[in-house]
């Protein structure tokens, strides 16, 4: 039993019935929700009650959703997730540019907006990764290049490597972390975030993967440890840039 | 042919006909001329004989000192006269047949005693001869000349027929040369025709004749109207597909709200059809967007391709090199084989990436156990909006766009696609792609 209080969390969509059902659906999950149909209804909203997340639909009629992000996240205090059209990288990268914690594509699910949800909400309140400090433009590792908002693999010959969602999470985890342990039960947490189900295995596979196309299976000394018992560790130092 | 010449298409070619047949003129001429020279031969030598014979009777009239200065008062650059007391030349034999149509022609014109002893010869090269004589005066004197240069031979009929030939085909190429270089700036314009609609939209270059830049602007207007009616088009297309996406939100919400059973689960899977069938239009319609070549790892997309499918359930594998770096478009790449893994999985159990990397190209292959598509059908397969029947049970339809947006993604990194069977049984879909190492 739990004497938390719920988080409150703001659906800001120009659709009513989008509102409405999302904020239904939060509820009957646990949460605290209320609706805003534009910038000036949110704001309103900010200055009446707390507000621990923002469900922040990027194209809103009278300002886009990037302003308004930005505004908010220059005020501290809530999580942004910019709800963006699927297929549209352009507006995830400049989401993300603006501050926003995070994004979805629309049409979601359910499931997959309570697992971001869930997840953004473990992010800001955990004690080791503050909220206010926003992704690095760029991450530098071994001769390789990262780049978190546009999800960006470069390796030391500059071809670009594709990685999965969840490999990507893993990866901006890792190196967020330089030579420190991370724990299997948080790399299992991030990973069910972007799948959606996700095994004890799940680790390890996602791990495996990440070796193999990152060529550190073969590697004499390899970038990525396990270590055995707790977790895996990145063993190389990290340059951030922006 | 440059704008200095007058502009109109009809007046070049009339400049051209003009042209020719004033060549042509020209040069039958200077033939007809060099023809009468050759017929002059006889007419010259009939006169050369009068002049002889005249020359023979006032040299028989006059006394024989007076003679050797009148012959040489009486010969011209063409005609040398000499008297001599002795022949110069040996006697004609009778039965020596040669010049007798020369001896024939002089011998009407000489006096008697000329006739009774005429000595000819002829020297030097074929058609520009020396002819040599000498006459018999009464007394036993001769009365001898030079004349050249004599052209006997007849003309030549194969060798003028040859020339007039030679001519009228010298003038007949020139003016199609010129004719091909009027034209030329329509056959450009054909081309340019004909890259309309390719990747890049082509300028039509307003050049030549009047007529022909006035259909140059014409063609460029028309491209330039028909490429803003196909943005328009697919500008509204992907707008309303972007439109439905909000309706389609409040759907899977709604559903995700209704009481459990197994309405909702069928409901939610048609909701996924829908949003399917919309992402495939829309991605079928951004296919005109420009990606710029980059270095990128073809087996980590491969693998991530397979990872993806296989964590949404589907058996899939990849089977190649860890590492396979070329330089391509990695957004055509993933779409193509997004598609084909999508097409796979929803027709089959089982799925293979293959990677091959060669010297000079790249083969993505994926191959299935399914039903695969028949070798008469395969063409027909690429064809936008074309399904193909027989998908597993509960596997959705599709909007049969999958094949013509890997065609169309294959096309733009300059690559090939290709079906056939697999050795697992089912399809084998195989994109080549050129690969600079």
């Amino acid at each position: 039993m739990s004497t938390e209080p719920l988080h409150h969390i703001a659906v800001v969509d120009d659709d009513a019935g989008i509102r409405t059902l999302l904020v239904r659906i939060l509820r009957e999950s646990g949460y605290e929700a209320t609706g805003a149909e534009d910038g000036g209804a949110l704001r309103r909203l900010l200055a009446e009650r707390p507000v621990d997340l923002i469900l922040l639909d990027i194209m809103l009629p009278d300002e886009t959703g990037l302003d308004l992000c930005r505004e908010v996240r220059a005020g501290g205090g809530a999580a942004v997730i910019m709800v963006s059209a699927r297929g549209k990288e352009a507006d995830r990268v400049a989401g993300l540019d603006v501050g926003a914690d995070d994004y979805i594509a629309k049409p979601f699910g359910r499931s997959e907006v309570l697992a971001r949800i869930r997840a953004v909400l473990r992010r800001s309140t955990s004690p080791a990764a503050p909220t206010a400090r926003p992704a690095p433009e760029s991450l530098a590792f071994a001769g390789w290049r990262y780049r978190p908002r546009q999800c960006e693999l470069i390796s030391p010959t500059g071809a670009e490597v594709t990685l999965t969602g969840a490999e990507h999470e893993l990866l901006l985890t890792l190196l967020r972390n330089p030579q420190r342990t991370i724990g299997r039960e948080r790399l299992l947490e991030l990973a069910r975030g972007r799948l959606g189900h996700a095994s004890d295995r799940s680790v390890d596979v996602l791990i495996s993967r990440l070796r193999r196309k990152m060529g550190d299976g073969e590697a004499s000394r390899p970038m990525i440890h396990t270590v055995r018992g707790i977790g895996y560790m990145l063993a190389v130092e990290v340059d951030a840039a922006g | 042919m440059s704008r200095a010449l007058p502009g109109s298409l009809l007046t070049r070619i009339a400049l051209v006909l003009l042209a020719a047949l004033v060549v042509e003129f020209i040069g039958a001429s200077a033939i007809n001329a060099w023809q009468r020279r050759q017929l002059i031969s006889y007419e010259q030598v009939r006169l050369m004989a009068g002049h002889i014979g005249a020359a023979q009777r006032i040299a028989a009239d006059a006394p024989r000192d007076e003679r050797d200065q009148l012959m040489r008062d009486l010969s011209s650059p063409h005609l040398q006269l000499t008297w001599s007391i002795a022949a110069p030349l040996p006697p004609h034999a009778p039965d020596d047949t040669s010049l007798s149509n020369m001896r024939s022609i002089m011998f009407p014109l000489s006096p008697d005693a000329g006739r009774r002893d005429m000595r000819l010869r002829m020297e030097g090269p074929e058609g520009r001869r020396e002819m040599t004589g000498a006459f018999a005066l009464d007394d036993g004197s001769f009365v001898s000349f030079r004349a050249q240069p004599l052209y006997d031979t007849a003309p030549p009929r194969i060798p003028l027929l040859g020339l007039h030939l030679a001519l009228v085909a010298g003038v007949m190429i020139a003016a199609l040369i010129s004719a091909r270089a009027i034209l030329q700036p329509l056959r450009n314009l054909a081309r340019t025709a004909d890259a309309v609609g390719g990747a890049q939209a082509p300028s039509f270059e307003a050049e030549g004749p009047l007529e022909v830049r006035q259909l140059a602007v014409a063609l460029s207007g028309m491209q330039t109207r028909l490429l803003k009616a196909i943005e328009d088009h697919t500008e509204s297309l992907v707008a309303v597909s972007h439109d439905l996406r909000t309706p389609i939100q409040r759907l899977r919400l709604r559903a995700a709200l209704a009481p459990d059973g197994e309405w909702r689960e069928a409901f939610a899977a048609d909701l996924l059809d829908m949003e399917r069938f919309i992402n495939s239009v829309i991605g079928y319609m951004s296919r005109g967007e420009t990606e710029e070549p980059r270095l990128v790892d073809v087996a980590a997309l491969a693998m991530t391709a397979a990872d993806d499918a296989a964590d949404a359930g589907a058996q899939i594998e990849y089977h190649g090199p860890d590492v396979a770096t070329v330089e391509t478009r990695p957004l055509a790449l993933k779409r193509a084989l997004g598609n084909l893994v999508e097409n796979a999985c929803k027709y089959a159990d089982a799925v293979v990436i293959r990677l091959a990397q060669h010297d000079d190209e790249l083969v993505l292959t994926v191959e299935d156990d399914g039903p695969g598509i028949p070798a008469e059908r395969r063409e027909e397969a690429f064809l936008p909006f074309h399904r193909l029947k027989g998908g597993r049970a509960g596997a959705h339809a599709g909007a049969g766009l999958g094949l013509s947006i890997v065609q169309n993604a294959v096309a733009v990194m300059g690559g090939r696609v290709t079906l056939s069977t697999s050795s697992l049984g089912g399809l084998a879909a195989e994109i080549r792609l050129p690969a600079a190492p």
